[in-house]
C-alpha cells in the first residue's frame, strides 16, 4: 500500500503539471478524490486491513488525501490566476492614440487677461461697470474735459456715425457713467471694446480693448495710483517688470502720466513693437481732472481720485510676445487654440 | 519735433558729459516723450574742406570731370560727376578709407583716370536730402580744415520729441522753451533772451500800415478780428530796407538742417530760425509787392482765392482769416504765405510779420485747406502773444547782422494786443506735496516753480499766490492741480514711493451681466470645447449684400478706414460663417463662439436714449466634416445645456411656426429651431444654408451649424434665486416604456405632451429613448420611457396598470399605435 500511495502522489503531480484548464482539473479531482477516485478507494480498503496495520495505513492514506487536496487547490489557484493574467494580457490600449480628438476649448487671450485683472481689482473692492460702445460726444469727450475743437479730439482719431454719435475711443466714458450712478467713495473698473480710426499695422488696431479704472475718495494721491498700477502689473506678469512713470497729457487727468514698460518682445533692445525705443506705452493714467469730477457732480474740493486706462491688447501682446496685434481679431484658430490655459 | 542740443546750449549749460541717451530719457521722464536720440557728425570726423583748383574734362566720359583739389599744402586729383563743380569752390572732401552713404571710398581708377577720394554733396554726407550737387561751403575756411572744426555745429545731438506729447505745451515748440525745461531739470541757469529795444523805435515811416479789422478800421464788413478773444490777438509788423537776399552763413544753415528745415535764403532762414528758437512763426513779405500801402488782417470773402508759396491755390471761405494788402489776400493767416509777395533774389525791402493767431481758426483753415505747416502746428497750440514782440525784434536784429547796410524803417507796429489779466493760483506747499504723496521740501517745490518761470509769493507754511508766466497761461496752467503736475514732474514721478490708500472694507457691487457672461464662456470653452473669437464690429456693403441684409439699414460710419468696414453689424453669424470658411483651410472640424454686440438704428423706446440699440449676442459656429443629423442635435443639446447651466431650466427647442418670419438667407429653411424658455424666444440653432456655403466657397461636404442667442435676455431671465429643492422620493417608483409608430415629421415633444396629459400627477418623468426608421414609408418608431410614482405613497399594482392603459390609449386615440 505504501508503494501505491507513493505512486498516486507522483502520478497526480505529473497529471497536475499537464492539466491546463479548470475542467481538466475537475476531471483529476474526480479521478482521485471523487466517489470512486483512487484515494477514496484506498480509504475504503482501510476497513479490510488487520487492526495492527490499519492505524499506520490510515495515517498514510489520510496523509495522502490531505496532500492530494492541497495539490489540487494549489493548482486551482494557479490556473485561476493564469486565466486572469491571460484575460488581462489579451486587453491592450495604445496610450499614444487619441481617436476621439476631444478638445479643450480656449478663451480669447484678451478675455483671459481681462478676467485676471477683473479678479485682482474685484478682490481689492472695485466694482465692474459697463457702458455702450456707441457713445455721444458728451460722454466720450465733453464730460471728460475735451471740449469741441480741442486738439485732443484729433489725437483720438474718432470714428463718427452718420447719426452724430461716435464709437467710443476709450473706456473713459465708463467713468462718466460710473460717476452718474455712484457716490464717492467708490472704486470701479470698466473693461470693453473701443475703436479708433487708425491704419492697421503690427502694433495698431482700429478695434481694441481697454480697461478703465477709477477710484474717488478723500485725499487720493499720486502715490496711491502708483501703488495700484504696480500691483496690477506684478499680477499680470507674475514678476516685477521694469516700468517708468513719466508725464503724459490727457485732458481728463491732471497731472497725467504715461506708464511705460520695458518692451518684452525685444527685452528693450528695440523692435517694431516698441518703435525701436525699448519702452512700450502701456498705461495712461493720472489724477482725475477737477472738471471731470465736476461733470460727474462730485465736489472736487472735497474729493480727489485717480483713473487709468489699460490697453488690454497691448498687455496680451507683451505677455505672450505676439508679433502682430492683428491676430487678435482674426478669429484664426491656429492662433487662438494656442491659448488653452 | 527735432531739438538740437547745440542750440539748447545757447541758452543753458546742459552737462557736456551727460550721455545723449540719458539726456533723452531724463527729458522723457520730466517733460515730454523723446522718441529717438540721433547723434550727428560722428561720421564726418575725417572729412576735410577742399578748395577746387582746376576742373578739366574726363577723357573717357562726358559726364565726369577731373578735379584738382587743394587740401592745404597737398593736392589730390579726384574724378567728380557733380554738375556744379567749378574752380575756387570750397567743398567737403572724403579721403580714401572713409565710408560715405554706406560705401567705403577707395583710391582707384575711374574710367581710366586715378581718383583719390571723393567730393561730397550734403546728401552723401547725410546732412540733408540735397543731392543735386556738391555742398558749396561758404568762403573763409582754409583748405585742409577738418569739416567738424570749421562747422562744429555739424556735431550735434538731436532729440526727436513726440509732437503729441507737446499738445498742451505751446511753450515747448521752440528751443528756448525746451532749454527752460533742461535748465530746470539740471538745476542750471537759463540765459535771458536778448532784445534790442532800439529797433522798436527806428526813425522814419514804414510804407506799409498794419490794420487789424475791427480794431482800427471803421465800418469793416468782416467784423472785429482783433483783441483778446479775436482771431488775431496781436500783429507786429516791421519794415527793413536795403537788404541783400543771399544764402545764409553756414552756422545758420546748419542750425536749420539740424532740425530738419531746408535753408532757402537769409531772410526766410531768419524767420525759420526764430520759429525754431521761440516757437513763434514769422513771415516775411517783399514790401515792394504789398499793394495799397497797407496790411489788413481780416476775414476772407467767400470764394476769394489765394495762390500760396507751395504753388497751390486755395479757395477761401468767410471764416478763414487772411492777411491782405490793399487789394487781395497775401497770406493765409498762421498757415502759409502767398506766392505774390514771396521774397525773391532781387528783393531789397522786407516787411516782417510776427503775429498771434487764435488756435481754433488756424486749425480750421489748416484742416480745410489741407495745409499743415510748422506755423499752423504751433498756432494751434495757443501761443503766448508776448512772444510776438520778442520774436520780431530778434529777427530784425539777425537780419541787420546778416545784411550790412540794412536798416529798420519806422517804429514797430504792434496792433490789436490786449494783454490778458495775469493768472494767479492760490495754493500752498502742503497741498502740492500731499496730492503727490511725496515728501518734497518746500524749498524744492518753490525752486521748481520758479525755475519754470512761475512767481511764488507767500511764506513757506502759508497760502501761496503763484503767478503763471505768460507762456504757460494761454490754456495750459490755471488751477492748483496744474501746479501739482509741475512740481511732481520736476521731482520725478518715478521717485514717488507707492503706498495703498486706507479705505473701508466692503464687498463691491456685483455685475450680473459680467457674471453670466463669464459662466457662459467657461461652459462653452470647458464643456463644449469651443474657442472664443473676437471679430470686428464693422462690416461693409458687400458683406451685407452677400448675406441678403439691407446695407442701408445699418448704422454707417462717417469716416471709415475702408469700404469693407464702413457700417456697424446687425448680425454676428454671417461674420462667423466667413471666419469658418477661412478656418476650413486649416481644420476639418472645429467650433468657436463670440460674445459680442450688434448695433441697430432703431432706438430702444424703453431706454429713451439718443443712442442706438446695442444688444449683446452669444453666437457661434460648428464645422463638422460631414453633413449628419446628429450634428444639429449635438449643437442643440449644447445650447440647451448651456442655458440650464445658466439657470434657465425651462429652456427647450421648438420648430419655427409657419410663416412666423422670413428667415435670413443664410439659414437652412428646415434644419432650424428656436430656443425658448417660458414661452419667450432666446435665439436660434440652425444649419447654414447650402447656397451660402456654395457662394462663400466653403467646403461643400462640411456641415456648418450655427447658434445665435440674445444674451441680454438670458441675463434678464436667468433666475437670481436658488433652485427649488425637494427631498428625494421615499416611495418606490415604477418605470414603464412604450414604443409607438408615428409619422416621420411628428415632434417627439407632442408625444410627450400626450403622455403627460394622460398620466397626470403620477408621471414623474417622460423622456424619449430610441427613435428609428424602418417601420414603413414615412414613419418612425419612437420609444417613450416613463417613470410613475408618488411623493405620498406607494402606487398599487392596479393604479400602475391603469396608468399604463391610459397612456397607451391616449397615444392610440391620437393616431400613434403601439409598435
Amino acid at each position: 500500500m505504501k508503494d501505491e500511495i507513493a505512486a498516486i502522489s507522483d502520478e497526480l503531480r505529473e497529471a497536475l503539471d499537464s492539466v491546463s484548464s479548470e475542467s481538466g482539473l475537475g476531471t483529476l479531482r474526480v479521478a482521485y478524490v471523487g466517489k470512486n477516485g483512487r484515494v477514496t478507494s484506498l480509504l475504503k480498503q482501510l476497513g479490510g486491513l488487520p487492526a495492527e496495520e490499519r492505524k499506520e495505513a490510515g495515517r498514510l492514506v489520510n496523509g495522502l488525501k490531505g496532500e492530494v487536496e492541497r495539490l489540487l487547490a494549489e493548482r486551482a489557484v494557479e490556473l485561476q490566476s493564469a486565466a486572469l493574467e491571460a484575460e488581462l494580457q489579451a486587453e491592450w490600449v495604445d496610450v499614444t492614440l487619441d481617436p476621439a480628438q476631444h478638445r479643450v476649448g480656449n478663451l480669447h487671450p484678451t478675455t483671459r487677461i481681462q478676467y485676471e485683472l477683473e479678479d485682482v481689482f474685484v478682490s481689492m473692492g472695485f466694482e465692474v461697470l459697463d457702458g455702450p460702445q456707441v457713445e455721444t460726444e458728451h460722454f466720450n469727450f465733453e464730460a471728460l474735459n475735451i471740449p469741441a475743437n480741442h486738439p485732443a479730439r484729433d489725437m483720438q482719431d474718432t470714428f463718427y456715425l452718420e447719426d452724430g454719435n461716435l464709437l467710443r475711443t476709450h473706456t473713459s466714458s465708463i467713468q462718466v457713467r460710473g460717476m452718474q450712478r455712484l457716490r464717492p467713495p467708490f472704486k470701479i473698473i470698466g473693461p470693453g471694446k473701443c475703436f479708433r480710426c487708425e491704419r492697421l499695422d503690427a502694433s495698431h488696431e482700429a478695434t481694441f480693448h481697454q480697461m478703465e479704472g477709477m477710484m474717488v475718495d478723500r485725499d487720493i494721491k499720486v502715490a496711491h495710483l502708483v501703488y495700484f498700477m504696480k500691483t496690477l502689473l506684478s499680477h499680470i506678469f507674475g514678476r516685477e517688470e521694469e516700468v517708468r512713470l513719466r508725464p503724459g497729457y490727457f485732458p481728463f487727468v491732471e497731472p497725467g502720466f504715461e506708464l511705460d514698460i520695458r518692451c518684452l518682445i525685444c527685452a528693450g533692445r528695440g523692435c517694431p513693437v516698441c518703435k525701436y525705443g525699448g519702452w512700450v506705452e502701456l498705461l495712461p493714467c493720472g489724477m482725475v481732472h477737477p472738471n471731470v469730477l465736476r461733470a460727474g457732480d462730485i465736489d472736487s474740493s472735497e474729493y480727489s481720485g485717480f483713473a487709468f486706462g489699460l490697453g488690454l491688447d497691448r498687455l496680451v501682446q507683451m505677455r505672450y510676445g505676439i508679433e502682430d496685434i492683428r491676430h487678435l481679431h482674426s478669429a484664426d484658430l491656429r492662433f487662438l487654440r494656442q491659448f488653452s490655459h | 519735433m527735432l531739438i538740437s542740443l547745440n542750440w539748447i546750449r545757447d541758452f543753458c549749460s546742459v552737462p557736456l558729459r551727460e550721455k545723449p541717451t540719458t539726456l533723452g530719457s531724463r527729458f522723457s521722464l520730466h517733460t515730454a516723450e523723446v522718441e529717438s536720440v540721433l547723434e550727428f557728425g560722428a561720421k564726418l570726423r575725417r572729412i576735410v574742406v577742399a578748395r577746387v583748383e582746376s576742373v578739366s574734362p574726363h577723357p573717357e566720359a562726358d559726364r565726369l570731370q577731373v578735379v584738382r583739389a587743394d587740401l592745404g599744402g597737398k593736392t589730390v586729383s579726384v574724378v567728380c560727376g557733380a554738375p556744379n563743380v567749378r574752380p575756387e569752390q570750397l567743398v567737403p572732401y572724403a579721403p580714401p578709407g572713409v565710408t560715405i552713404s554706406g560705401q567705403k571710398i577707395e583710391a582707384r581708377k575711374i574710367r581710366g583716370v586715378q581718383s583719390a577720394g571723393m567730393l561730397c554733396s550734403q546728401k552723401e554726407l547725410e546732412i540733408s536730402a540735397d543731392g543735386a550737387g556738391l555742398w558749396e561751403l561758404p568762403e573763409g575756411v582754409p583748405p585742409g580744415t577738418p569739416l567738424l572744426k570749421a562747422y562744429s555745429e555739424l556735431q550735434d545731438v538731436v532729440l526727436e520729441v513726440d509732437n503729441k506729447s507737446l499738445t498742451h505745451r505751446p511753450d515747448l515748440w521752440g528751443h528756448y522753451g525746451i532749454a527752460r525745461e533742461f535748465a530746470t531739470i539740471y538745476r542750471t541757469e537759463l540765459k535771458p533772451l536778448e532784445v534790442d529795444e532800439s529797433l522798436a523805435t527806428a526813425p522814419g515811416v514804414s510804407a506799409i500800415a498794419v490794420e487789424v479789422a475791427g480794431v482800427n478800421l471803421d465800418g469793416d464788413p468782416g467784423g472785429n478780428v482783433g483783441g483778446r478773444d479775436g482771431a488775431c490777438r496781436r500783429y507786429c509788423g516791421l519794415q527793413i530796407d536795403s537788404i541783400q537776399v543771399a544764402p545764409s552763413p553756414a552756422w545758420l544753415q546748419n542750425r536749420l538742417l539740424a532740425v530738419g528745415s531746408r535753408p532757402i535764403n537769409n531772410i526766410v532762414d531768419v524767420t525759420n530760425y526764430i520759429l525754431f528758437e521761440l516757437g513763434q512763426p514769422l513771415h516775411a513779405f517783399d514790401s515792394t509787392l504789398v499793394k495799397g500801402g497797407k496790411i489788413v488782417v481780416r476775414r476772407a470773402c467767400q470764394g476769394e482765392r489765394i495762390e500760396l508759396l507751395d504753388d497751390t491755390t486755395v479757395e477761401l471761405q468767410d471764416d478763414d482769416l487772411v492777411i491782405a494788402d490793399g487789394e487781395e489776400p497775401v497770406a493765409l493767416a498762421g498757415v502759409m504765405g502767398g506766392a505774390g509777395t514771396e521774397i525773391s533774389h532781387s528783393c531789397t525791402s522786407v516787411f516782417l510779420e510776427c503775429a498771434n493767431f487764435a488756435p481754433t481758426g488756424v486749425r480750421r483753415t489748416s484742416r480745410r485747406s489741407g495745409k499743415v505747416t510748422d506755423s499752423s502746428l504751433r498756432f494751434e497750440k495757443s501761443l503766448d502773444p508776448e512772444v510776438a514782440r520778442v520774436g520780431i525784434l530778434r529777427a530784425a536784429k539777425m537780419i541787420l547782422e546778416l545784411c550790412p547796410g540794412a536798416k529798420v524803417v519806422g517804429p514797430l507796429q504792434d496792433v490789436g494786443y490786449e494783454p490778458a489779466p495775469p493768472i494767479e493760483v492760490q495754493t500752498n506747499a502742503k497741498f502740492l506735496t500731499q496730492r503727490l504723496g511725496a515728501r518734497i521740501t518746500t524749498r524744492r517745490v518753490r525752486e521748481s516753480l520758479e525755475r519754470l518761470g512761475f512767481g511764488v509769493q507767500g511764506e513757506d507754511l502759508e497760502t501761496w499766490t503763484v503767478s503763471v508766466p505768460s507762456w504757460r497761461a494761454t490754456k495750459d496752467v490755471s488751477i492748483e492741480e496744474d501746479l501739482v503736475e509741475e512740481v511732481g514732474r520736476i521731482y520725478g514721478y518715478d521717485n514717488i514711493k507707492p503706498f495703498a490708500p486706507s479705505w473701508p472694507v466692503a464687498a463691491p457691487g456685483g455685475n450680473s451681466h459680467r457674471t453670466f457672461e463669464r459662466r457662459a464662456k467657461s461652459f462653452l470653452t470647458q464643456y463644449a470645447g469651443l474657442s472664443e473669437v473676437f471679430t470686428y464690429s464693422m462690416v461693409g456693403r458687400a458683406h451685407c449684400e452677400r448675406f441678403g441684409l439691407d446695407p442701408d439699414a445699418h448704422l454707417k460710419l462717417k469716416n471709415p478706414v475702408s469700404e469693407d468696414m464702413d457700417r456697424l453689424r446687425r448680425e454676428i453669424v454671417p461674420i462667423h460663417i466667413e471666419k469658418g470658411r477661412d478656418n476650413q483651410r486649416f481644420f476639418e472640424e472645429f467650433g468657436f463662439f463670440e460674445v459680442g454686440r450688434v448695433y441697430r438704428k432703431e432706438c430702444d423706446r424703453l431706454r429713451s436714449s439718443e443712442l442706438p440699440d446695442e444688444k449683446s449676442r452669444l453666437a457661434g459656429l460648428y464645422c463638422f466634416a460631414e453633413r449628419k443629423e446628429e450634428n444639429f442635435y449635438q449643437v442643440r443639446g449644447m445650447v440647451l445645456r448651456l442655458l440650464l447651466n445658466l439657470g434657465i431650466d425651462s429652456a427647450s427647442m421648438a420648430p419655427l411656426g409657419d410663416g412666423e418670419l422670413t428667415l435670413p438667407t443664410w439659414i437652412h429653411p428646415t434644419v432650424v429651431g428656436r430656443v425658448t424658455a417660458g414661452g419667450s424666444p432666446f435665439g436660434l440653432v440652425y444649419r447654414v444654408h447650402p447656397m451660402i456655403v456654395r457662394e462663400l466657397k466653403c467646403k461643400e461636404k462640411a456641415d456648418l451649424i450655427a447658434f445665435d442667442i440674445a444674451f441680454d435676455d438670458v441675463v434678464e431671465r436667468a433666475p437670481k434665486a436658488f433652485v427649488d429643492y425637494s427631498p428625494p422620493l421615499r416611495y418606490p417608483t415604477v418605470p414603464f416604456e412604450v414604443t409607438v409608430v408615428a409619422e416621420a415629421r411628428v415632434l417627439v415633444r407632442d408625444l410627450c405632451a400626450i403622455v403627460e396629459d394622460a398620466a397626470g400627477e403620477a408621471l414623474l418623468k417622460c423622456r424619449i429613448g430610441n427613435v428609428y426608421a424602418g417601420v414603413g414609408e414615412g414613419k418612425k418608431a419612437v420609444n417613450i420611457r416613463v417613470v410613475f410614482g408618488s411623493s405620498e405613497r406607494t402606487l398599487s399594482g392596479e393604479e400602475v396598470s391603469a396608468l399604463q392603459t391610459r397612456v397607451i390609449g391616449a397615444l392610440g386615440d391620437r393616431g400613434f399605435p403601439l409598435r
